[in-house]
Formats: C-alpha cells, sequence, structure tokens
C-alpha cells in the first residue's frame, strides 16, 4: 500500500507521567546534537566558502575572513572563480565494441558552463523518464486487465525482491558493444525503465482509482491515448511531479553513475568530486588554484539550484511518499 | 467492463481490439528496454562470471575462454587477501542495523508526535538528501583533514585507524536519517486515530504506545527497511568514494566493486590499478546475490509470520 499524506495535525495531551517526557527529552537531546553537528559543518563550509585563499592557508581556518588583510577580494569572488575559471580534464580512452570495433574517445577540458548543462540535460531527462514511465505503465499493467498483466506485475516484484548487487561490467560491457557507451543517451537508454519502487506507488494509486471516469470517457468515444494523456496523467499529476522531483535531485547529486558510464561528460557533482580530491592537472585543469576555499564554494555552487528548489517545493519533496508491505 | 459490447464486422471485438493496440504499444519500448538492460544484463553477468578473456598483444579484440570456478576461487583470494572488505561491510551493517534505524524510529515518532521544534527537526535531518550527501562528505572532509590539525585536534579520517572507522560509520548513518524518518512518519500519520485513543484510555504512556502500538501498526513498513538494509549490506559504499582516502583498509565490498568496475580502458583484462577482472568481479556479485536473495526472502517470510499486529 503507498499513499500520500499530510501529516494531521494532532498532538496528544495525555499521559503527564515522568517516564513519557523524560523519552521524548532524551530523543530531543539526540536531535539536538546531531543539528549543532550539522549546523556547524554547513556554517564552516559557509564561512570559508567567501575566504581568500591565502587567509585560509595562513592560519585562519575556523573564523570570520580577514577581509581586510585583502582589499581587492570580495566575498564572491571564489564563486566567480568556479563559475568562470573552474575545468576539469577528461582523459582519452578506447575500448573495444564486438558490434563497432575500436572506438576511441579524445581528452578535453570540460568548463562549469558546459558541466551546468550535462547536468540539467541529464536530471531532467532522467528524471522524466524515471517519474512518467512507471506512472504509464502501472497504470496500464493496473487498468487494462489482459493476461499478460499479472504477468508483468509478478515481473516487477521479482525484479524489486532480487537483491542484484554490482553488474557494472556486465552493464559497461553490454553498453560498450552497443557503442552507446560514454554517450550521454546512452544514459537515457539506461533510465528509460519503468521497475523499482515507484512502480508499486504508483500501482496501488490507480488500484484506488475509480474505472467509471475512463469508462465514460471511453463511450465518448475518447481514444485510449487521449484518456491517458488527458485524464489519467494530469489526475496523478502531483503524484507524478513528487516523484519527479525526488529523481531530479538524486540524479543532480549523482557523480558515480556518469563517472562509470559517461567519463566524458561530467556533470557538476562530477566535476566537483575531481575538484576536490584530484591534484591540479590530474583532475581538475592545470591553471585552476585549488584552495579550501574555492573547493567549498564549487560545493556550495553545486547544492545551491537543488536548495533553492527545496525552499520552493519543500513539502512536494518531503510529502511522505510511504510504502508499505508490498502486495505479493 | 463488459457493458458495451459493440458488434462489428471487422473485429470480434473492436473495443478490446483497440484497448490490446493501446497496452502493447505502451509496453512495447519498455519490455524491450528492460528484456536487454536487465535480463540480458544480469544472464551476462552470470555468463561473466564463467569466463576468462584475454587480449593477444598487438591485436584488437579478446579471445574467450571458459574458466570453470577460477574466477570464484580469484573472489576468494580478494577476500583472504583483504579481509577488512567483509568485516567493514558487515560492521556497517550491524551499527546501521542496531542503531540507525531503531533512532530513526524514535526521532520519527518524535516528529510524529508533533513534539518540540518536531518539523524543524524533519527539515533538518532531511537537509543530507537535499544538499546531497556528498556535499556534505566534501564539506566534513575538508573541515577535518584541513582545519583540525591547525587548531590540534586529530584528523578524524586519518589518525588510528578505528577512529577513522568509526567515524566514517557514524557519518554515514548521520547522512540516512532523512529518508527513513520520512518513511516512517508518513507510516505512522497513517494510524487510525481510534487506535491511539483506545490505548491512551487504557492509560498507555508514550513509550508503551511506541512498542505496542506504533511499531505494530507499521510493521510492513518496518519489514521493508529491514529487507532493504540486509540487501544492501554489500552495496553501502559509505562515502568512501567521496572521501578519497589514502589507504585501502577501511573500504567495504560496495565500495570494492564500485571501484574496481570503474576502468578507462577495457576492464574485461584486468589494467592498471586494477586487481580483479571484469570476470571476476561478477563472479563477486554472483556469490553476493545468491547468498541475499534466499535470506531476505526468509527473513521476509519469517518477519511477517511472527512479526506483531496490532491489537
Amino acid at each position: 500500500m503507498a499513499f500520500i499524506k499530510k501529516p494531521r495535525a494532532r498532538r496528544s495531551n495525555y499521559s503527564k507521567s515522568v517516564a513519557g517526557s523524560l523519552f521524548f527529552d532524551a530523543i530531543c537531546l539526540i536531535l539536538i546534537l546531531l543539528s549543532i553537528m550539522m549546523a556547524c559543518i554547513l556554517l564552516w563550509a559557509l564561512v570559508n566558502s567567501i575566504k581568500p585563499g591565502e587567509d585560509f592557508e595562513t592560519g585562519n581556518v575556523f573564523l570570520w575572513p580577514n577581509f581586510g588583510k585583502f582589499p581587492d577580494f570580495r566575498f564572491w569572488d571564489n564563486f566567480l572563480e568556479i563559475l568562470t575559471g573552474f575545468g576539469i580534464r577528461v582523459d582519452s580512452g578506447s575500448y573495444y565494441s564486438s558490434i563497432f570495433g575500436e572506438i576511441t574517445y579524445e581528452a578535453k577540458e570540460v568548463y562549469f558552463p558546459e558541466m551546468l548543462f550535462n547536468t540539467i540535460i541529464y536530471a531532467s531527462v532522467g528524471a522524466i523518464f524515471q517519474s512518467f514511465l512507471p506512472a504509464i505503465v502501472a497504470y496500464t499493467l493496473c487498468k487494462y486487465k489482459f493476461k499478460f498483466s499479472k504477468f508483468f506485475y509478478g515481473l516487477a516484484l521479482i525484479v524489486y525482491i532480487i537483491p542484484i548487487v554490482g553488474n557494472f561490467p556486465a552493464m559497461i560491457t553490454l553498453m560498450r558493444d552497443l557503442g552507446i557507451y560514454n554517450t550521454l543517451w546512452g544514459s537515457f537508454i539506461q533510465k528509460f525503465n519503468f521497475f523499482g519502487m515507484y512502480f508499486f506507488v504508483f500501482y496501488a494509486y490507480f488500484e484506488n482509482y475509480s474505472d467509471s471516469y475512463l469508462e465514460a470517457a471511453e463511450m465518448d468515444g475518447a481514444n485510449q491515448f487521449v484518456i491517458l494523456f488527458k485524464i489519467v496523467l494530469p489526475m496523478a499529476s502531483k503524484l507524478i511531479l513528487t516523484v519527479l522531483l525526488i529523481s531530479f535531485v538524486s540524479l543532480w547529486n549523482d557523480y558515480q553513475t556518469p563517472l562509470l558510464y559517461m567519463p566524458s561528460y561530467p556533470t557538476l557533482a562530477y566535476g566537483i568530486y575531481k575538484l576536490v580530491n584530484f591534484s591540479k592537472g590530474n583532475g581538475p585543469i592545470s591553471h585552476f588554484d585549488l584552495t579550501v576555499p574555492l573547493k567549498m564554494a564549487g560545493a556550495i555552487t553545486v547544492a545551491t539550484p537543488i536548495v533553492v528548489l527545496f525552499i520552493f517545493l519543500k513539502e512536494k519533496l518531503m510529502s511522505n511518499i510511504s510504502l508499505g508491505g508490498v502486495k505479493e | 467492463m463488459q457493458s458495451a459490447v459493440m458488434k462489428k464486422p471487422l473485429f470480434k471485438n473492436p473495443r478490446k481490439a483497440k484497448r490490446a493496440l493501446f497496452y502493447w504499444c505502451i509496453l512495447a519500448l519498455p519490455l524491450i528496454q528492460f528484456l536487454i538492460f536487465y535480463v540480458y544484463v544480469n544472464f551476462d553477468s552470470v555468463i561473466l562470471a564463467f569466463q576468462s578473456y584475454e587480449q593477444p598483444i598487438g591485436e584488437v579484440g579478446y579471445t574467450v575462454s571458459f574458466a570453470g570456478l577460477s574466477n570464484f576461487k580469484n573472489v576468494f583470494d580478494i577476500i583472504k587477501a583483504k579481509p577488512f572488505l567483509l568485516t567493514n561491510s558487515l560492521l556497517l551493517f550491524v551499527v546501521d542495523f542496531f542503531i540507525g534505524i531503531p533512532l530513526a524510529l524514535l526521532f520519527s515518532y518524535y516528529i510524529y508526535k508533533r513534539r518540540f521544534f518536531s518539523s524543524w527537526f524533519r527539515v533538518l535531518l532531511f537537509l543530507p538528501q537535499i544538499i546531497s550527501g556528498t556535499v556534505f562528505a566534501i564539506f566534513f572532509k575538508e573541515l577535518v583533514s584541513f582545519a583540525f590539525p591547525q587548531v590540534g585536534l586529530p584528523n578524524l579520517l586519518a589518525s588510528d585507524p578505528n577512529t577513522t572507522r568509526m567515524t566514517l560509520i557514524l557519518f554515514s548513518l548521520c547522512m540516512t536519517f532523512g529518508v527513513n524518518v520520512i518513511l516512517f512518519t508518513g507510516a505512522m500519520t497513517s494510524i487510525p486515530p481510534s487506535l491511539i485513543e483506545a490505548s491512551e484510555l487504557d492509560g498507555c504512556n508514550p513509550i508503551q504506545e511506541f512498542f505496542h502500538v506504533t511499531i505494530p501498526s507499521i510493521f510492513p513498513t518496518l519489514v521493508s527497511f529491514i529487507i532493504i538494509a540486509i540487501s544492501g549490506i554489500f552495496v553501502n559504499q559509505m562515502f568512501l568514494f567521496t572521501f578519497h582516502l589514502s589507504t585501502n583498509e577501511f573500504d567495504t565490498i560496495g565500495y570494492f566493486i564500485y571501484s574496481q568496475s570503474q576502468s578507462r580502458y577495457g576492464g574485461l583484462v584486468p589494467t592498471d590499478g586494477q586487481t580483479a577482472s571484469y570476470s571476476t568481479l561478477s563472479a563477486f556479485s554472483l556469490m553476493i546475490t545468491l547468498i541475499l536473495f534466499p535470506l531476505t526472502l526468509t527473513i521476509r517470510k519469517l518477519l511477517t509470520k511472527f512479526g506483531p499486529s496490532p491489537r
């Protein structure tokens, strides 16, 4: 069973019992400690992102920047540097495809705007696939009771239950054979699947939806596709939007998949990963300064769009898509 | 469904024909994708586990031969040479299972009861999903390794191995609360109010309510989580990739398989810096799946059978 619920406003005034309030106080204490820790990390990163690199390196690692010592430095300079100067070097490589033979790709330097472009394309297309596809397939399997529907549902369930770990090598080998390794559209084809948790969320949603609407539309002579696009999808749009946003955020932050399947198309998260962990010229381009404040500014720049999105769509992103036991 | 039967000569049942056409139009592409990128890939993964690849010098392409069980032997050699892979993975699981999930449950209960500052805590716990655990890890790494030593604090990520290991585990624990809390509170809000009122009338205090009403009521959700935690034992990478430590003694199996899969040239034949070929990695994956699949099924069955239900 899955459903979306707004938290109900209820606060019980029962039990003034000592044990009860101690219990909540203890949890509160842990939560406060956790909050302080997280707040400290964030605050430290923010303060250091606006600091001149030299200031940090000469020992001011915790406190407010000494802007007085660096009169030419404006507090947004690190961010400006990231937006305009930050780039990474992407290695050349070659692989063997059993269909297309030897395929090589060139080394190149990729700068911030291109990484941003890659990220937007990668995250948007991926999120659209990962939200609309489970919705449409779940609707079809749920409302069109053909012989195969039960079979496909069972298939989705089996896929969901079997814990497959690390089939990366076989996946890479397949993508290389098909010649779609290291391409953006290769990663889209990979994401064009409906199985996963959200399939069941949508399936449960459509199960609760009465058929009468759809039948009425059909009586009026509406085409099946018209019903899908004009009635079903708009009706489920809230749920679809939530899934879309969640997927978008996780794809925006994902750097491991791009690193594995499309090394020549770095996304921002991928770029920042290289910026933080590699030495000059061995990831970040050789004429880019590598100071801690710059690294912080880079990481914050990547996170900012998502934080903005979160501020506006907080309830959507945190909505309770709850997944109970999947029906077997 | 059968109410509108219109007889036309072309098809026995034109409505059904139209519906069937739509059905297969929608399903065709996803099914083809499924067959290639799921069925074929996993099938090939099994095949790979029994093959060995060699690249003749000066030639393009590979020669493939049947390897028998030698890839599996390689896996055992790896585990023998790096026993920490297994212990790290298991330790991470134990901490996650016995500290992470219970804490997430308590936090969810706190937030569900709308205690002091609960909406603020909810956002805060969810923050690592928004800013991303990776970015947090970057902040944390720089803070600990550049700023801490300057003021005489120990570099938690590079002093003694046990500190580092515990730091890594606890850090990854803190990053994962958000989703769990959202899903648990979601399940808790759907507990029927009458059940809670009844328990209040019976004089339950919050602790009793938590154990006797809340936990049994959300048990199906909890089972899903336990299953996810178990199937994640050998996937969890503990943010090791982001931390990019100079030593490998904290590696988990999930990290090992991922990082070894990532090879710039080929990979079917082990290349520079790669200790395991794709065949060995596939054998590794196959072994893990063979352990986890029956394990998760059994545990799911047992939990559903003997687990509590609300009274």
